[in-house]
């Protein structure tokens, strides 16, 4: 992370400086609004921008410590509406969760929920301060298919219409299984790797770091810290840092948890190719919300000018809401300091088939390998198409 | 009244309870139906979900909240009817729970006792699949390939 001593000038929309202070974490117990920031809001761009970047309930948290002051009527109503859904959601999503932990938990198969509930807990100590969707359990590769055996004993069927033969194959090459119950309830994402493969970043949690956290009176074990710091750059970072919500998690597990063993979370990141990442995520909390930088040697005094680069390209875009760039790939390559680790990406792209290659080609099981083999070929056949159709460079 | 030496289990394999800041919250995993009580219904929720006879129940109403007796038994009749409709509960063994819930964790009922009472109730919410496929929106990047009708990069 570049040492920087003010935080970041943003272009400043009233809506957007209000979206970030309810992003910041709370110094002093103070939830004034010294900036008098609800004054000129275009109330309705605000709800847009909540919404968009997994906020409002941070936005409304924000608001209602201000004692809603200059809020209309109508949005307080939609957002203590949004409030209400976004309790009953994420308390079905804890419940089946922690109800499904218990389950193989019995079956004697230890699996480690990451994000949803868990993030919500660990970083903001508050199951309502994020929105999620669905559920996500980490199980050793060796316990996939015996998981999979007992949520199909719950009831759980699996969402990608796959052969069997499709099915074998995508759990060898693939890091990640959908399943959802037949009455539509929270879609669980039963996971052996924490990232697919074509991001290459190989995180496994620390055994030896792992924590209990209480999620509705319940002991969940889940990874350290300093595992669940790396996690959440990653993740965000896969997903081009498009939402606020992600650089707030960061600020608030670092606000919330001094005993971070930085120099460890710097070695983990450092021996996983994942220090630009971590830099990238700490230099968004700390320049957009005023996060203390860590006490790490190489991210405190760190000048990786990509970093810098990388942080004015993911506000700009959170500034002036324009889509995420389709050249995904450059971001990840540009994110990555380690040259190995790029060509690793790069490689992975073009060879590792996508759920498309699987599904239009079931290929006998001898032959699943050859998905390998057309995978570059689709590719070069979608560009050609893409150059015909006077699309621009990918 | 149900009879009150009548027991009820949680049909754990259906149903899973916890405990959130006084409310109790049910979920029905087979229909995706959230249901909520709080109040004399959380307690009664906590109380059945230890295997207390009715009688029992009606009776540690009547004393936490100070009222009569017959009116304790009187309301959670149709209480008690609701969760046995609503396939959340199932007459218990006199061994012991038919089915034992998934741990709730279940606080001892958080309600102070000179809380106002009112009958215990249960709210359904029917929605949460709507709900739950509709919200939050996510950014086109985190739709997993999976929901997405194409090909995805993503992966």
């Amino acid at each position: 992370m570049t040492s920087r001593d003010s935080t970041l000038r943003t272009q400043g929309t009233p809506e957007f400086e209000l979206l970030l202070e309810s992003a910041k974490p709370p110094i002093d117990g103070d939830a004034a609004d010294p900036f008098g920031l609800t004054g000129d809001v275009d109330w309705a761009l605000l709800l847009d921008l909540a919404v968009e970047h997994g906020m409002v309930p941070l936005v409304r948290r924000w608001l209602e410590d201000t004692g809603w002051r200059g809020v209309p009527d109508a949005v307080r109503t939609w957002l203590d509406e949004r409030h209400e859904e976004n309790r009953r959601r994420n308390r079905l999503l804890t419940i089946e969760l922690l109800a499904l932990l218990d389950r193989l938990k019995a079956a004697g198969i230890e699996a480690i929920p990451f994000k949803g509930p868990v993030a919500a807990s660990v970083c903001y100590g508050d199951l309502e301060a994020r929105p999620f969707g669905d559920i996500d359990l980490l199980v050793a590769p060796a316990d996939v298919r015996g998981a999979m055996e007992v949520m199909a004993r719950s009831g759980y069927a699996p969402l990608i219409p796959l052969s069997e033969t499709q099915r074998a194959a995508f759990l060898r090459h693939r890091t990640e299984y959908p399943l959802q119950r037949p009455a539509r309830g929270g879609i669980v994402d039963l996971h052996w790797e924490l990232f697919h493969r074509q991001f290459y970043f190989p995180l496994a949690p620390d055994r030896s770091r792992m924590r209990e956290v209480e999620i509705a009176g319940q002991l969940v074990r889940t990874m350290g810290n300093e595992d669940q710091l790396l996690m959440l750059c990653a993740h965000a970072t896969k997903h081009l840092w498009v939402r606020l919500e992600w650089i707030a998690s960061v600020a608030w597990l670092v606000a919330r948890h001094a005993e971070i063993d930085w120099e460890l979370a710097e070695a983990r990141a450092g021996s996983l190719g994942g220090l630009r990442m971590l830099g990238l995520g700490l230099a968004l909390a700390h320049d957009l919300l005023g996060s203390r930088p860590p006490r790490a040697p190489a991210l405190a005094e760190s000048t990786d000018p990509v970093i810098a680069k990388l942080v004015i390209e993911v506000v700009g875009r959170l500034e002036d809401r324009s889509a995420p760039p389709e050249d995904w790939l450059r971001f990840y390559l540009r994110a990555r300091e380690r040259r190995r680790d790029r060509a690793a990406i790069l490689i992975r792209t073009a060879v590792i088939p996508t759920i498309g290659d699987w599904r239009m080609l079931d290929l006998p099981q001898p032959l699943t390998g050859l998905h390998y083999a057309l995978r570059p070929i689709r590719l070069l056949g979608r560009g050609v198409r893409h150059l015909r159709s006077g699309g621009g460079d990918e | 009244m149900h009879g009150p030496d009548e027991r009820y289990a949680v049909r754990g394999d259906e149903v899973a309870a916890k405990s959130f800041d006084g409310e109790v919250v049910v979920v029905h995993l087979g229909t995706c139906t959230y249901y909520s009580a709080s109040g004399s219904g959380a307690d009664a929720w906590t109380w059945i979900e230890e295997g207390r006879k009715l009688g029992d129940v009606a009776a540690a109403i009547a004393e936490r909240y100070d009222i009569d007796a017959d009116r304790a038994r009187r309301d959670l009749t149709p209480f008690v009817a609701r969760l046995l409709e609503e396939g959340l509960i199932a007459p218990a063994n006199d061994d012991g729970p038919l089915v034992s819930s998934s741990p709730s964790a279940s606080p001892s009922p958080s309600i102070a006792a000179d809380t106002d009472y009112s009958p215990p109730e249960l709210h359904a919410y029917r929605d949460m699949a709507d709900l739950l496929a509709l919200d939050p929106p996510l950014p086109e990047l985190d739709r997993p390939a999976w929901r997405v009708a194409g090909d995805d990069e993503q992966g």
